[in-house]
């Protein structure tokens, strides 16, 4: 038995060796720098400076309007995705020609790289050679859409073609499981289609429907790629979500301690909506 | 109306409804596929074209020596997706092997792994960059592997539990009895009936590292770039060469366009993975 438990922990060695090395010993070591005035001409002698990063950090309105933007953005990307999410998987319910190669052209956008789409949006809605721009600016009145004006739409635009496809496939999955008795017993009671997609689907499907929620909302808050593509947090600061904020104090003012600090915030905002999800998708593997 | 009429109707609505929907989210796809092969005479022109006569300059000037070697950045990108996509199933698969059928400490290592998927990439971009430094180990391809195989080792994790569980432990018992080790039994039984989950896991992993940014951008500056990273190279503070820019993006997506066509299906199963139980 105690034979068994030894061969039990020796085949996980690898795997935790691994995580050791290149997760919790950065964690830690950032974690010891957030205390720290580190930057790029310091770096190997940083000064001890206690809570001081967390102090500045939290009177730094600029952290606070990145926190505040990233969450205003979650919250609008998630809801516009999942609505959206469902009424198409809801529409591929239905059998029609060509519904093999249509699903893989609706989920193509999300095996690109989020910043080659982002690069890629870059391009196409440049004010004067844009070819989006130009179509769009009919509807927008202008091929600015990366100004002050149109760039927060845009982005959640960009965004929602690129992560879109993530909660359409969840829930096609998950409304493929609905029993097919439930659905026809609407029919008999005189329910619609759409009737029967309030009261019977999403009710049947609520708990992937939860889990996909809240994983897409975390997901967006952290955005960084598609946004540094794009405008790189600009025009200004005005499309600057808090990662993008972590990321400039770092790697372009070099503020080490500071970035480590902000970093180390966010995770802990983030900690019990991801024990949560953890908890829920561990449960089962048990 | 006949109920034959109306069901007809209702598929051509539905049919017209996501031709719309894909033209809408592949627009990007799409229009960068057409920018790719424009030269810059016609990009430029006002209205945008979109018929236009066709020129492969721009591929020329990406894979030619031009100013950036992105023939070297695309093969970065293979080799450390490669490398890290295989390391990672080395890894997991041991692991995945003892969480199913040991339990305990593997409990807790698969606990940090699922937070480690939903965890801030800047909180680890920072001291990891600091360390490499350190270590001198920064543009290197080996830094940006052991980073990328972090990355991949959640997904894989929770792949090969999956397909573990569904083994039958018949076939291991029978082993056992005939005197294989754990080992034995792993490499003799295991691989052998796991190898199209391999097979998948494999692609799923290569995607994953090929895609990622953050790392592979601090990491390298010079000789270990990898495609991604360079395609933002054709925006210089002078100019931005456009067609040269959509042409090495068009380059970068064929292998995740490619995978998504052959192996749809397990792809889906690993990306909705972490949220679906399958």
């Amino acid at each position: 038995m105690k034979k068994k438990k030894i061969v039990g922990i020796l085949l996980l060695l690898p795997l935790t060796i691994w995580l050791v090395a290149f997760a919790l010993y950065p964690i830690l070591y950032g974690l010891r720098l957030s205390l720290f005035n580190a930057r790029i001409n310091n770096i190997d002698n940083p000064t001890f400076i206690g809570l001081q990063n967390y102090v500045k950090l939290f009177s730094n309105s600029e952290f606070g309007q990145s926190l505040l933007w990233s969450l205003k953005f979650a919250v609008i990307c998630t809801l516009i995705q999942m609505v959206l999410g469902i009424l198409i998987a809801w529409l591929f319910q239905r059998s029609f020609p060509g519904k093999g190669l249509a699903t893989t052209l609706i989920l193509m956008p999300m095996v690109v790289a989020p910043f080659l789409m982002g690069t890629m949006f870059r391009l196409l809605f440049n004010e004067s050679v844009g070819p989006i721009a130009y179509l769009l600016s009919g509807l927008t009145g202008t091929t600015a859409l990366l100004g002050m004006a149109w760039v927060n739409p845009t982005i959640i635009g960009a965004d929602t073609i690129n992560r879109m496809p993530f909660v359409f496939i969840n829930m096609y999955s998950a409304m493929q499981g609905v029993p097919q008795e439930l659905l026809e017993a609407a029919t008999m009671d005189g329910a619609n289609a759409f009737q029967k997609l309030i009261h019977v689907t999403i009710p049947t499907i609520s708990s992937i429907f939860g889990i996909t929620f809240l994983e897409k909302l975390l997901q967006s808050f952290l955005i960084f790629e598609l946004i540094f593509a794009m405008t790189a947090g600009g025009p200004g600061t005005f499309t600057q979500s808090v990662s993008i904020f972590i990321y400039r104090r770092a790697f372009q003012r070099s503020d080490y301690g500071m970035a480590c600090a902000a970093s180390f915030a966010l995770a802990l905002i983030l900690l019990v909506p991801s024990l949560y999800l953890v908890r829920r998708n561990t449960k089962g593997d048990k | 109306m006949s109920r034959k009429q109306k069901k007809r109707l209702g598929t051509i609505l539905t049919v017209v409804a996501v031709i719309i929907l894909i033209l809408v989210l592949d627009i990007g796809l799409i229009t960068n596929l057409l920018t790719a092969f424009k030269s810059p005479f016609t990009i430029s022109s006002s209205p945008p074209k979109w018929i236009f006569k066709p020129t492969l300059d721009n591929f020329r000037n990406v894979l030619g020596k031009g100013s950036f070697d992105f023939r070297l950045y695309l093969w970065n990108s293979f080799v450390i997706a490669v490398i890290s996509s295989a390391i990672a199933i080395a890894l997991t698969i041991p692991a995945a092997y003892s969480i199913v059928r040991y339990h305990g400490l593997g409990d807790l290592i698969l606990g940090s792994t699922m937070l480690l998927r939903l965890a801030p990439a800047l909180a680890f971009a920072i001291p990891v960059f600091l360390i490499f430094n350190r270590f001198k180990l920064l543009d290197t391809k080996i830094a940006i592997i052991f980073m990328h195989t972090l990355f991949i080792t959640p997904t894989s994790l929770l792949l090969f539990i999956g397909y573990i569980q569904d083994l039958p432990l018949e076939i291991e018992e029978a082993a056992a009895i005939d005197g294989a080790n754990t080992l034995q039994i792993l490499s003799r039984v295991l691989i052998p009936v796991l190898l199209p989950g391999i097979g998948s896991t494999a692609i799923l992993g290569f995607i994953t590292s090929w895609n990622e940014y953050l790392f592979s951008g601090i990491l390298a500056f010079k000789k270990s770039i990898t495609a991604t990273v360079g395609t933002s190279f054709f925006i210089t503070s002078y100019a931005v060469e456009w067609g040269n820019m959509a042409a090495a993006i068009t380059l970068s997506t064929i292998p995740t366009a490619l995978f998504i066509f052959i192996a749809q299906k397990s792809l889906v199963k690993g990306m909705t993975a972490g949220s679906v139980k399958g």
